[in-house]
């Protein structure tokens, strides 16, 4: 491991310098994943609640060399890292209400008919990480909720805003609150020892139907009582520090944007997650637009809000390029190369247009050690349609995961393949 | 009525459709002739093409692939693709058979995996029945405990700034899972490790809330009399203002309030400051009810006054902002004379009361010169010319007319406010909250278990044995013996000196005896030691350990004056008389030991001192045994202390435990225990309270006569409140508003601008509660004569003038367009999506809401409509396409035809005429007409209601479904469907009600058995 990595370099583009980051820090995970020799991988997930405006996304051609459009254009010159997917999608119709489906397939309330429920990609590859890192996942919005992230359970994972990321990354409590922190941990131990005692003396007595139905609770206790565990060690250890001051929220769509995919950058840096979902909005008044977003994404075909539209779309393009330039950047301190040669980043949403159609999905995936450059199209016809989740189920086993199947997927995503 | 063969087809596919019955179930078998002559010759022994095989396909629809085979075939079918075109087709008849029987078949069979056969599946307590359990189970009050608080975080931007703050303990509960609109099923609500987790915290923030170690607040009685309201406001207020000068004993009221006209005093402009029930006494009177300026003051001289007394809070929008809410309306005969008026109610600490005179009158343009003018035209001079005089002269004008008005006699109607008297109504102490935790008196250890036993029984709301407790308390116990260990000391080796004095700065210390001094191994500044209130001083000295070099931020807060110096360096200069400001310094430290030494001294009471430091990593770190928070002491040493906080572990996790968490129900048939929370969930989403806890252990409420008179009992009870708002809510879909709402700027912008949100569902829910009162028949929720407005929703919805101030009272209307609940602003918003508004969602609404006879989905390739707006295609143009397409006409000839005559209503409920357009696109009318799949013509709105009045039965039957389900946590199923049209057989027998059908609900089996 070269211990003269030059931080400086780190997100230079952005003139902002960060202090040494995790070596002093280092999880024991770190340490084991170089002797294991196994890759740490990185996923980040990012969405819009609203659909895209397909003409200015997908690119008229097939292959390599397809005109970028309208919307990509922020992506050209990494061209070579990314692939736009066409024709896929999970099959389900239902407008906003597939806005959470993004990252599994599978609608809420049919999750019961599979295994794993409704767990969202980012989740499954939280429970692969495990307590290796400070927080299994970090589900973040801006301007907009962040509707894509479920447990195996069911539930919807909350999202924090920009603050709230800040702080997690970076404000330790003082020497007092962590005694504190301690004791809380200790006695919430106590306490759901207790409860699970009488849950399971209740659970004797209950139906089968209810049984069933109980199960939850007594998986929220074993499964709390294991994050606490796992939440122990970290107490102790100091958060990264950092000289990017704490922002200050809503300073527009732009430059909020912008910040988090930093906090982003710095927090695949300093290892403090390797799990990432952001949802991110608009807010009236920015960009030089007058009008709310759902509104522009019911455009009907109308030039001036479809104007609008590409805008918003285009800055979430033009501010994931720059976590793209962020992450190649910076050196990958457990695996070597950059930080985007081991980070996913996949962009897309549930929904394909305003208009509710959930046909043909935006999906790029950019990083992560596959093979990009191409615009992939996929078949269009009736039973031969390709599952949008072949691709998660793809990104999944890349992340290290020895899975067959994620929600409705069918296979790994045919045409992907990793580089050597 | 048309009567033909295509009526009865029509009612033999809705029933079909909507019943699916045991029949149908066989009708798979049917269906083979119609896959023999289409489909086998490719999907059969011969050929499987796309490898798609039915002559084998199974029948058995609880596995999930044959299930979803059938499904593709259906969905094939639907979309005209099979049987491929260039085969032979089958007839429309044929066609529609097919669809209709496997349609029905598969309804049948999802209808099955969806079933828990029939019976509720344990259920755990949604976030709002939690909250109300809480606040019943402590005996809490308080403005976050208030039905109308709706627990939502608006957080559309993502910044954290517009969550909802406050004491609410649920407030950062995600939203619970529902069904069909209903929160509360068991078999849909899921527990996670997030929620349980939420449970904690939320725990952990009530006990402490709940729990009052200190002394009784010292709130006095504070009469405010004279002028409650200090200094001066002109233009509209000019008369009150100079009123004012003229008379020393009260405040004059001339108006009826607008954004103006509300009296708060200003001396409680901050709010009361104590949290507390109060007592708050008006004394008022009315004059010149009849008057002579009738001409210019336009008031019904027939009517008394009404004053209403009101409160808002001051830290959030205050007295005109959205938090403001009604408690009283007085009757004010305008005779003269003096009256005195009271109401109790607890009032949180940052809010304020407010008087408004609610029928007054009202003119923007009022002046008082112009009444001097017309009446007193001696006094009279003209407004001077502002070119021609000084400003002072200009501005003294309307002064001096309105002195004139005044001094002369005011002969117009108005109210004078004598006085408005604030008394804490804090009889007992500590508060109820206290001792149902603790007991009365100082908590022993042998109180625990006796205590535990107590608030378990109630918290489980069932039979608890001290056995059952035996773990909570032995829990409660090792707590007591590890809190023996106090957290580690921040300051190292603190020592205190204290010294008596009356100063009004800091003293030399140095050339002083102490009186006192001692060690303080909690490491954290405390002014206790030195037992004195006032006229003294203290040194503190000790070592500071820094984590490491670099800048830290130190603050402190002192009554009286107070210094901070490390290392010999001042760094907070805090000296002089006042009150507990802070004052903030910072130094750059390097990594190790500083001395620190904190010099304070208190010339009266109130004193306090309150320190604490960051540095970089961490924050708010505190160095004073003084919080921000007056009860939150951080090391807590007396051995009650220990036992109070350790208690809070042990009540923690009742409040964790699953028999708090989720509602049991053991069955088939429910106990008297069980039949008491069935029914205080119902009526009031809380927990069964004392009388129905004693009535539940004597095995009374089996007794249907006990039963019902507990039914009336609770329904009489304020707490129905939550019944009314929560299942009104439910039924009428009423969770989607908030969903997609109107932009923020645009044609609906007064919706966000006037808050109309809440107003709307305030509406719809005081109209489903008056229902309820009076017991009405359920036609009214069809149609009927009246409504419930206040002066918003009055305004900006149905453009009428005559309607004022905030309260939501019932009016008359004399619109047939307007009456009934289903065309109400909340349920027109709820099936719009804040942009424009659609035949088809409002008519899948009417079905699956009002009528009962929901449509199956669309089929899955189907691409939802995307409207082309550029050109001038109306909806309806475009919908066209549902009747051209065989496939699709099938359900919307059922489906748009009850939503078109809605298309009179915007987005936001105003009833409209022509679309909205932009400048140069021509300007189209609304068509509300349709034609029912009967034959049926409609014209409008009021011909669609009078259609919904032939099928009240339907309505009633709707109704009484999302009743029982709201009642007893399930989804009712088709086996439940006698249970269902019995109810509505005896409702109608008796021409009962609405309260009639609330208990005869109460009595259905679907009810009283799990």
């Amino acid at each position: 491991m070269s211990k003269a990595i030059d931080r400086r370099r780190f997100l230079r583009s952005a003139g902002v310098a960060i202090a040494l980051p995790m070596l002093e820090a280092m999880g024991p995970s770190l340490k084991a994943a170089t002797v294991n020799r196994k890759p740490a991988k990185r996923v980040v997930c990012i969405s819009n609640n609203y659909g895209i405006y397909k003409k200015a996304f997908f690119p008229q051609e097939a292959g390599a060399n397809y005109e970028m459009p309208d919307t990509l254009k922020p992506l050209q010159k990494h061209r070579k890292d990314f692939t736009v997917f066409s024709h896929l999608d999970h099959g389900i119709p239902g407008g906003h209400a597939c806005v959470p489906t993004f990252l599994n397939g599978v609608r809420p309330y049919l999750a019961t008919n599979f295994p794993e429920g409704n767990i969202s990609l980012d989740q499954k590859a939280a429970e692969y990480v495990g307590a290796a890192t400070r927080y299994p996942s970090m589900v973040l919005k801006v301007n907009e909720a962040n509707l894509v992230s479920f447990t195996r359970t069911g539930v919807q994972v909350p999202a924090i805003d920009l603050r709230q990321t800040y702080r997690a990354l970076f404000l330790d409590e003082g020497p007092q609150a962590k005694a504190q922190m301690a004791q809380t941990l200790r006695r919430h131990t106590s306490i759901l020892d207790v409860v699970l005692g009488e849950a399971k003396s209740l659970n004797r007595q209950l139906g089968k139907q209810d049984q069933r139905k109980f199960d939850e609770y007594l998986d929220s206790v074993r499964s709390l009582e294991k994050k606490i565990v796992q939440q122990r060690p970290w107490i102790d250890r100091p958060k990264p520090k950092t000289e990017l001051p704490e922002p200050k929220p809503g300073q527009g769509t732009e430059t909020d944007l912008k910040t988090m995919m930093e906090l982003i950058a710095l927090a695949i840096q300093t290892d403090s997650t390797r799990a990432i979902t952001l949802t991110s909005g608009f807010r009236s008044g920015d960009l030089g637009l007058s009008g709310g977003y759902h509104g522009f994404s019911h455009h009907g075909e109308r030039e001036k809000e479809v104007a609008a539209l590409k805008l918003i779309e285009r800055n979430q393009i033009a501010q994931t390029t720059h976590l793209i330039e962020l992450l190649k950047n910076q050196e990958d301190p457990i695996n070597g190369g950059t930080l985007f040669d081991h980070t996913m980043i996949l962009f897309g949403c549930g929904m394909a247009t305003g208009q509710h159609s959930t046909r043909d999905l935006p999906l790029l995936l950019a990083g992560g050690g596959f093979k990009h450059g191409e615009h992939r199209v996929y078949p269009e016809g009736k039973g031969r349609r390709v599952p949008a989740a072949n691709l998660l189920l793809s990104m999944l086993q890349n992340f290290g995961l020895e899975l067959d199947r994620f929600g409705t997927s069918t296979g790994t995503l045919t045409g992907l393949e990793t580089k050597a | 009525m048309i009567r033909t063969r295509s009526l009865a087809l029509w009612i033999v596919a809705a029933f079909s459709l909507s019943l699916p019955t045991v029949e149908a179930e066989n009708s798979l078998q049917d269906l083979k002739p119609f896959l023999q002559k289409h489909c086998f010759a490719c999907h059969g022994p011969e050929k499987q093409k796309n490898d798609r095989r039915f002559d084998t396909l199974g029948t058995d629809l609880s596995d999930q692939k044959i299930l979803e085979a059938w499904q593709d075939m259906l969905d094939q079918v639907n979309l005209g693709e099979m049987p491929p075109k260039k085969k032979i087709q089958p007839s429309s008849e044929e066609r529609k058979k097919f669809v209709g029987g496997l349609t029905g078949t598969l309804e049948a069979a999802y209808a099955r995996r969806r079933s828990t056969g029939a019976r509720t599946v344990i259920r755990r307590l949604n976030r709002i029945e939690l909250r109300n359990t809480l606040r019943d189970l402590l005996y809490l009050d308080g403005a976050a405990f208030r039905q109308d608080g709706v627990t939502r975080l608006v957080d559309n931007n993502g910044n954290g700034r517009v969550e909802r703050k406050g004491n609410d303990p649920v407030r950062a509960f995600p939203e619970d899972e529902k069904e069909h609109g209903f929160a509360n099923i068991g078999n849909r609500l899921v527990m996670s490790d997030f929620l349980l987790k939420l449970m904690l915290a939320a725990a952990e923030e009530v006990l402490p809330a709940a729990t009052h170690t200190e002394k009784r607040p010292a709130v006095e009685t504070r009469r405010l009399s004279g002028h409650l309201v200090k200094g001066k406001q002109y233009g509209q207020l000019t008369l009150e203002t100079v009123s004012r000068e003229l008379n020393p004993g009260f405040d004059m009221i001339s108006m009826r309030y607008q954004r103006f006209g509300r009296v708060s005093p200003t001396e409680l402009r901050g709010g009361v400051r104590t949290s507390a029930r109060y007592r708050i006494t008006v004394e008022a009177s009315g004059h010149n009810q009849r008057h002579p300026w009738g001409e210019l003051i336009k008031t019904d001289q027939d009517k008394p006054f009404l004053l209403s007394l009101n409160m808002a809070d001051t830290a959030n929008g205050g007295i005109s902002g959205p938090t403001s809410t009604n408690l009283a309306l007085w009757t004010l005969p305008g005779d003269g004379k003096k009256r005195a008026f009271s109401f109790e109610t607890w009032i949180d600490d940052t809010w304020t009361p407010w008087l408004g005179w609610e029928n007054g009158f009202y003119d923007r343009g009022f002046r008082a010169e112009r009444l001097v003018e017309k009446y007193l035209p001696q006094a009279y001079r003209p407004q001077p010319d502002r070119k021609k005089v000084d400003k002072k002269i200009f501005d003294a004008w309307p002064i001096e007319m309105a002195k004139a008005l005044l001094e002369n006699g005011y002969k117009g109607p108005h109210i004078r406010i004598y006085s408005l008297t604030v008394e804490p109504l804090i009889d007992t102490w500590p508060p109820k909250s206290h001792t149902v935790l603790y007991g009365t008196g100082p908590v022993e250890e042998t109180d625990v278990d006796k205590l535990l036993l107590n608030f378990a029984r109630r918290a489980f709301r069932q039979p608890v044995s001290a056995a059952e407790v035996a773990p909570y308390a032995a829990l409660v116990r090792s707590l007591m013996v590890n809190a023996k260990k106090s957290s580690p000391a921040v300051i190292k080796e603190m020592s205190f000196k204290a010294y008596k004095g009356k100063w009004s700065k800091l003293p030399q210390f140095s050339t002083l005896e102490p009186f006192a001094e001692g060690v303080l191994s909690d490491g954290l500044l405390d002014i206790r030691p030195a037992k004195m209130r006032e006229h003294y001083g203290m040194v503190f000295e000790g070592r500071l350990d820094a984590p490491q070099n670099g800048k830290y931020r130190f603050e402190m807060a002192s009554d009286d004056g107070s210094r901070l110096i490390i290392d010999g360096k001042n760094v907070i200069e805090h000296d002089g008389l006042h009150g507990n400001s802070t004052r903030k310094g910072s130094i750059q430290l390097t990594a190790g030991p500083h001395a620190l030494r904190v010099e304070y001294f208190a010339f009266g009471q109130p004193n306090s001192l309150r320190a604490s430091w960051s540095g970089p990593g961490f924050s708010g770190s505190p160095l004073s045994i003084e919080t921000k928070d007056p009860k939150q002491l951080s090391a807590a040493n007396t051995r009650e202390a220990r036992t109070i906080t350790s208690l809070q572990a042990g009540y923690t996790a009742i409040l964790c435990s699953p028999r708090f968490l989720y509602i049991q129900e053991k069955g088939p048939g429910l106990d008297s225990y069980e039949l008491a929370s069935r029914l205080s969930y119902f009526l009031w989403s809380s927990m069964p309270d004392e009388r129905l806890l004693e009535l539940a252990r004597a095995g009374k409420l089996t007794n249907p006569v006990v039963r019902q008179q507990e039914v009336e009992r609770l329904l009489k009870d304020p707490k129905s409140e939550a019944f009314t708002r929560n299942f009104t809510v439910a039924w009428l879909r009423l969770d989607k508003l908030g969903k997609m709402p109107p932009e923020k700027s645009g044609p609906f912008r007064f919706y966000h601008d006037r808050k109309m949100e809440p107003m709307m569902v305030a509406q719809t829910t005081a109209y489903f509660a008056d229902m309820v009162e009076r017991n009405e028949k359920v036609r009214f929720f069809i149609d009927s004569d009246y409504t419930y407005m206040n002066e918003t929703l009055s305004n900006w919805i149905y453009n009428r003038k005559d309607v004022h101030g905030e309260r939501y009272r019932k009016v008359a209307l004399n619109d047939p367009r307007r009456g009934g609940i289903f065309t109400q602003p909340s349920v027109m918003t709820a099936t719009a999506n804040g942009v424009d508004t659609s035949p088809v969602v409002r008519g899948v609404y009417v079905l699956e809401n009002i009528l009962g006879t929901p449509p199956s989905p669309p089929p899955p390739d189907v691409e939802p409509l995307a409207p082309d707006l550029r050109g001038a295609k109306t909806i309806r143009q475009q919908l066209e396409l549902h009747r051209e397409s065989e496939a699709c006409s099938g359900c919307h000839n059922k489906i748009d035809p009850m939503g078109f005559a809605m298309e009179s209503f915007d987005p936001v409920g105003r009833w409209r005429d022509i679309y909205p357009t932009r400048t140069h696109q021509p300007r189209i009318k609304i068509d509300p007409s349709s034609t029912l799949v009967t034959g049926q013509e409609l014209d409008d709105i009021v011909a669609f209601k009078k259609m919904l009045l032939t099928r009240e039965h339907d309505v009633t039957r709707c109704l009484t479904e999302k009743l029982l389900t709201y009642a007893s946590g399930r989804v009712l199923e088709p086996v439940d469907r006698g249970e269902v049209n019995r109810i509505v057989k005896k409702l109608e027998s008796r021409n009962g009600g609405l309260r009639d059908l609330i208990k005869l609900v109460t009595e259905s089996s679907i009810f009283l058995s799990k």
